[in-house]
């Protein structure tokens, strides 16, 4: 009897030649990236490297200029966005919509979202289900938003900078989250410049500077090789930057 | 995924169309009972010597005509601030933060824009109504206060007869009329989104102020284009008028307008369509 085992075909992302310009400057120039399924895979860069903007084009937002992205596959658009669940830097909810109705709105329109689970998360932090976003502070509407984007089974996750401007016991919850809620064989990219915050967290990483990879490859090779921690490394290569 | 996108965009303006068809139904109570009293007090007198003599006469016909006109202006406001309103929904969720959300869906432009645009033909639909109704409610009143219910209802039968054979013997023509009205809605509504989507694409900082200034600058130079093609049409339509058979040629000017405007709006939709899919512009 034969047995069929389906592996996956892709990489979970696929960037070739990726750039995407704007009057007088490059946000990202040249791309050519390959990331692997099941690993969390930290994009790490300064300020105005181009990481929001990676992240943007894998998400839809943006178009690249030149070059292709592939995203299981496919490239970004309506189906893509089934699957792949974005946390942005913003809040995006209308201030005057109900927690309830937003996991409502989740569950309608992704058929990946776990209610269930966001349930548990919501209860567990102590949000109340029928507040209105806008009586949220700043803090729990974000973890609102990490919450739902968690909660579902999606197969790639962009995280765009999640723990910039929380304080510490924040970031250990956001962190917490994503490692306990990623399905397995999904892949996370997450998106920062605090890196000694998530280097415990990451399999892989990407270093990203002026809109190009400077260096990219698996978290443990990297340090055992150089005999540094991954922020000492981002140190190094980034002085002159 | 469409109708869920046109559920959320209906709840989303639910939030502030419904405060507005409370307020006008409001205004619309307010503005019966005054043009009752003022009617039911002054009306019925055959001179205005004779009102201004009436015990408080003049003091209620100012106090009548100031209230009407508040009312009315009231209305006025409610149908502005339903459009501003939906026109600032579509901004929110298109070019500012809640556009992360918006396009973040697995939904494409184009239904985006579909949704858009069917939810704002609808509450601007309600509003209408809502309008047509108050009026109805307040000139009512005031028929039925000054005891004229019966005349008033003779006069509006013969309109409506008149109304029936014109319909009647020219029913083409009024469903043309009726089917370039509509056109030319929802043309406007798109020329609209199409200039608040160029605006926040286009701006680099203030994006908001840029939308509205592209919304007035691409009305007037729309206003313009249309008012010249128009003019094109109806002179070539008016000689023909004069000389020919009637009926036809305005039907031919009526399905003329409709195509142009039919016309402006697939332009509208297809460009707004291609910023939204190739262009946004989201900080």
């Amino acid at each position: 009897m034969n047995e069929s085992v389906s592996v996956p075909a892709y990489p979970a992302i696929a960037c070739y030649g990726l750039t995407k310009a704007y009057p007088g400057a490059f946000a990202l120039n040249g791309i050519d990236l390959e990331l692997p399924r099941g690993q969390i895979i930290g994009l790490l860069g300064p300020n105005g490297s181009g990481k929001t903007t990676l992240v943007k084009i894998l998400a839809g937002l943006l178009q690249p200029t030149s070059g292709h992205v592939l995203i299981d596959g496919l490239e970004p658009g309506a189906d893509t966005k089934s699957f792949v669940s974005y946390l942005p830097e913003r809040t995006y909810f209308q201030p005057s919509m109900r927690v309830c109705e937003c996991v409502k709105m989740f569950e309608d329109f992704y058929e990946d979202f776990d209610t269930g689970r966001a349930l548990g998360m919501l209860e567990t932090l102590g949000v109340p289900y029928r507040a209105k976003i806008k009586t949220l502070s700043k803090g729990t509407r974000e973890k609102v938003q990490l919450v739902l984007v968690m909660s579902r089974h999606a197969k790639l996750y962009l995280l765009d900078e999640p723990i910039g401007g929380v304080d510490p016991a924040s970031r250990d919850f956001i962190l917490h989250t994503i490692i306990a809620n990623r399905d397995p064989g999904s892949a996370v990219l997450l998106s920062t410049h605090l890196i000694q915050d998530v280097e415990d967290i990451l399999d892989g990483f990407v270093f990203l500077g002026n809109g190009q990879v400077i260096t990219a490859g698996d978290v443990h090779e990297t340090r055992a090789r150089h005999g540094k921690t991954l922020d000492e490394l981002f140190r190094e290569v980034f002085r002159c930057f | 995924m469409f109708l869920k996108l046109f559920k959320y965009d209906f709840r989303a303006s639910a939030r502030f169309g419904v405060p507005i068809l409370i307020a006008v139904a409001a205004a619309a109570l307010i503005g019966a009972v005054n043009t009752g009293i003022t009617v039911s007090n002054v009306g019925k007198e055959s001179t205005f010597e004779a009102v201004t003599n009436a015990p408080f006469g003049e003091l209620l016909i100012f106090l009548g005509m100031g209230g009407l006109m508040l009312v009315s202006a009231a209305l006025a406001v409610a149908a502005a601030v339903m459009t501003v309103l939906l026109l600032v929904q579509y901004y929110r969720s298109t070019a500012a933060d809640e556009a992360y959300l918006t396009f973040t869906l697995p939904v494409t432009p184009a239904q985006i824009l579909w949704s858009k645009l069917l939810n704002t033909l609808v509450w601007s639909a309600f509003c209408g109504i809502a309008l047509f109704l108050a009026g109805a409610a307040i000139l009512g009143t005031g028929i039925t206060a000054a005891g004229i219910a019966e005349d008033f209802i003779n006069t509006f039968g013969k309109m409506f007869a008149f109304l029936h054979s014109t319909i009647h013997q020219s029913g083409l023509t009024v469903l043309l009329v009726c089917i370039l009205g509509a056109v030319s809605v929802i043309s406007s509504y798109l020329m609209m989104f199409m200039a608040i989507t160029f605006g926040s694409v286009i701006a680099r900082k203030h994006k908001a102020l840029a939308a509205v200034a592209m919304i007035f600058l691409i009305n007037f130079i729309m206003s313009g284009i249309t008012s010249v093609m128009q003019i094109i049409l109806l002179g070539d339509f008016t000689l023909k008028l004069a000389f020919d058979e009637g009926a036809a040629n305005v039907n031919l000017f009526l399905i003329s307008c409709t195509i142009l405007h039919a016309a402006f709006a697939a332009v509208y939709f297809l460009v707004t369509r291609y910023m939204l899919e190739r262009k946004l512009n989201l900080d």
